[in-house]
């Protein structure tokens, strides 16, 4: 089935097509909700809720080439995982001032092809929420300060000192597993 | 490090992770599949019911205000249907308890000659107010004036200022002048082409309408203070009861204080009754005749502008329009109406904020003008004549009521405001419910943004 025919007949509530849809791009969304939720469990819920939505609001998709509807499913997987973040309050969860880690070296582009992608996830799961958030919204969803400090309720400066953070924290996970699986 | 290296770094991570897939712990298509087929979650469904939902919004609401106008009505007609009463008596018939009545007025007369003169004028309008008097040629030759609407012929075709022309009839009555009496016996040709129907319906109530006032006069004091005021003060009573100042382009139904108003709380058939005798009296005696307005609740219809100053406190003002409407219930058709365009300013407070329902209550002041006020009489002749009643001055107002508004969008809505209203005296003379009653109920229902 093209994404086309996917599409429109995800729209009249084609049950085949609803299958399919979820086959094709279930796993993908698992991986945005496990990114922002941090927990496999509740990932699972987002993703549930996330096909739900994306069910009921096809009329409110228009097909506009390859790769847009993946981005618009993306997009309603992030929001939800959102609603349940700004429901829980987490959003604004953070570490303490002095747990955040200093004079870390940052890692170098050719670092990161050494990680996996699944301890890279590992990594942005265990951020506390807060920065989860903001580092999923700034860096993996490219949205600005100004519409991260809007979406999440927060101002400008706290959702750049928590980007600031949750880098620290990561460069820091990044070379601790380099130096252990270097040695 | 560079700054463009720190970034490369978190681009890279963007990268590796931007395709990142995972099988998530378990298939979930059979539990979507089942939830899909019990929830019709299709959107366009779901927008369906809204707009149902709306509409459904809407009838309601309609339904609603249209009891609630229904049941306003109602009560105000059966009010005037006691107030009505007065016109009544101008039928009555037995001659003897009508003696009854006047003989102390004439031993008045002999003891005061000022009063004497009034009174004995008043007498003649008893007398000639009983129309049956009239034609069986008893006791009074003079014809006066009748009591009720005819008395409204004599007044403007008398076309005098209302003042001076009650301080004057008084003694002109007496005087028997020649003007006076011209423009009564139009009235009384008038009042017997037009009262025969009510004569007859009346004829079964007579016997106790008489008795009654017999009995009042004799034994209300308050009654008898009333008459002696009647009499002494024409001013005084003027004011309190019946409003004068009709110009001559201006019709009596600027005097539309109702007549029967203030009796119709009172507690007695009989007093009533007797009041009416009085109501009579005093009328042909001021020649000034109320017309019994039956003044219908008013609604009003907005469009208003609220503006968030806390999550729970709102600011609001907006354009509201409303019509008044008023019949008169006497024998003559009249209907006023008069519209408004005013401009409300009001604090809200939100006692319950979700997305489709907001109650709150409202408080406030608005500043209306009068931008059309149409009378309508169909005269005796049949003619249909119209006036222009508009008012000049503003008409100020405070208010409070409680909303329920249903929001179609998140910044739109329909609201319904039952609440309470109080209207200061605009200055003018025209006679609306706002005057009457100047702290009442009233309904407004509008479409409201808030942003």
């Amino acid at each position: 089935m093209s994404e086309t025919e996917l599409t429109e007949r995800c729209r009249v509530g084609d049950n085949t097509a609803r299958k399919e849809l979820y086959e094709q791009y279930a796993g993908q969304m698992f991986g945005i909700c496990y990114r922002y939720a941090g927990d496999r469990e509740i990932a699972q819920d987002l993703l549930h809720d996330g096909f739900l939505k994306a069910y009921c609001s096809f009329d409110k998709f228009t097909y506009r080439g390859e790769g847009s509807l993946k981005a618009w499913l993306s997009r309603v997987m992030v929001n939800i995982s959102l609603d349940y973040l700004r429901k829980n309050d987490s959003a604004r969860q953070m570490l303490p001032i002095d747990q955040i880690p200093e004079n870390i070296e940052e890692p170098r582009e050719e670092d990161l092809t050494q990680v996996p992608h699944k301890v890279l996830m590992k990594f942005i799961a265990e951020l506390p929420s807060g920065y989860r958030t903001v580092f999923n919204l700034y860096v993996m969803e490219q949205l600005s300060h100004k519409e991260i400090a809007e979406k999440l309720g927060i101002n400008e400066k706290s959702s750049s000192s928590q980007l600031f953070r949750a880098k620290k924290v990561l460069a820091k996970e990044i070379n601790n597993y380099l130096k252990e699986n270097n040695q | 490090m560079k700054q463009e290296d720190k970034e490369k770094w978190i681009t890279a991570f963007r990268e590796s992770l931007e395709d990142y897939s995972e099988p998530p712990l378990f298939n979930d298509w059979e539990r979507l599949e089942k939830e899909l087929s019990v929830v019709p979650v299709a959107k366009p469904k779901r927008s369906y019911i809204m707009y149902y939902s709306a509409a459904a919004a809407i009838i309601l609401l309609l339904i609603v205000s249209a009891t609630a106008i229904y049941l306003f009505d109602n009560s105000s007609d059966k009010y005037f249907e006691t107030s009505q009463l007065p016109a009544e008596i101008e039928t009555i018939t037995d001659k003897k308890p009508l003696k009854d009545v006047i003989e102390p007025l004439i031993n008045d007369v002999k003891k005061n000659d000022k009063s004497a003169l009034n009174k004995s004028a008043v007498k003649n309008s008893v007398l000639s107010g009983n129309k049956l008097a009239l034609a069986n040629g008893t006791s009074s030759n003079q014809p006066s004036a009748l009591s009720g609407n005819k008395k409204d012929v004599v007044n403007t075709k008398a076309g005098k200022d209302a003042e001076s022309n009650n301080e004057d009839e008084t003694l002109n009555k007496n005087n028997a002048s020649d003007l006076q009496r011209t423009d009564e016996r139009k009235a009384i040709e008038e009042q017997k082409l037009n009262d025969n129907s009510g004569e007859k319906k009346n004829v079964p109530q007579q016997g106790e309408n008489n008795r009654s006032k017999k009995q009042a006069l004799k034994t209300s004091p308050k009654k008898a203070e009333y008459v002696t005021e009647l009499w002494e003060l024409p001013r005084k009573k003027k004011q309190k009861n019946l409003s004068i100042g009709v110009s001559a382009g201006n019709t009596l139904s600027y005097n539309s204080e109702g007549g029967g108003m203030d009796y119709a709380m009172s507690p007695s058939y009989d007093y009533l009754n007797c009041m009416n005798v009085e109501e009579a009296i005093a009328s042909s005696l001021l020649k000034s005749t109320p017309v019994k307005w039956n003044h219908k609740q008013s609604v009003s219809f907005g469009l208003s502008v609220r503006k968030y100053l806390t999550q729970r406190l709102a600011i609001e003002s907006g354009v509201v329009y409303t019509r008044l409407e008023s019949e008169s219930s006497g024998s003559k058709s009249h209907r006023q109406m008069l519209d408004y365009i005013g401009v409300p300013v009001k604090l809200n407070y939100m006692l319950v904020d979700k997305r489709y329902f907001t109650l709150y209550l409202s408080g406030g002041g608005m500043a209306e003008k009068c931008i059309s006020g149409k009378l309508n009489k169909i005269e005796l002749s049949g003619k249909d004549i119209s006036e222009d009643v508009s008012v000049k001055p503003l008409q100020w107002s405070l208010n409070g009521a409680l909303g329920a508004q249903y929001n179609i969008t998140p910044k739109m809505g329909i609201f319904a405001e039952p609440g309470v209203v109080y209207f200061f005296n605009d200055g003018s003379k025209v006679e609306t419910i706002r005057k009457e009653t100047p702290f009442n109920f009233n309904l407004q229902l509008g479409l409201r943004i808030s942003y």
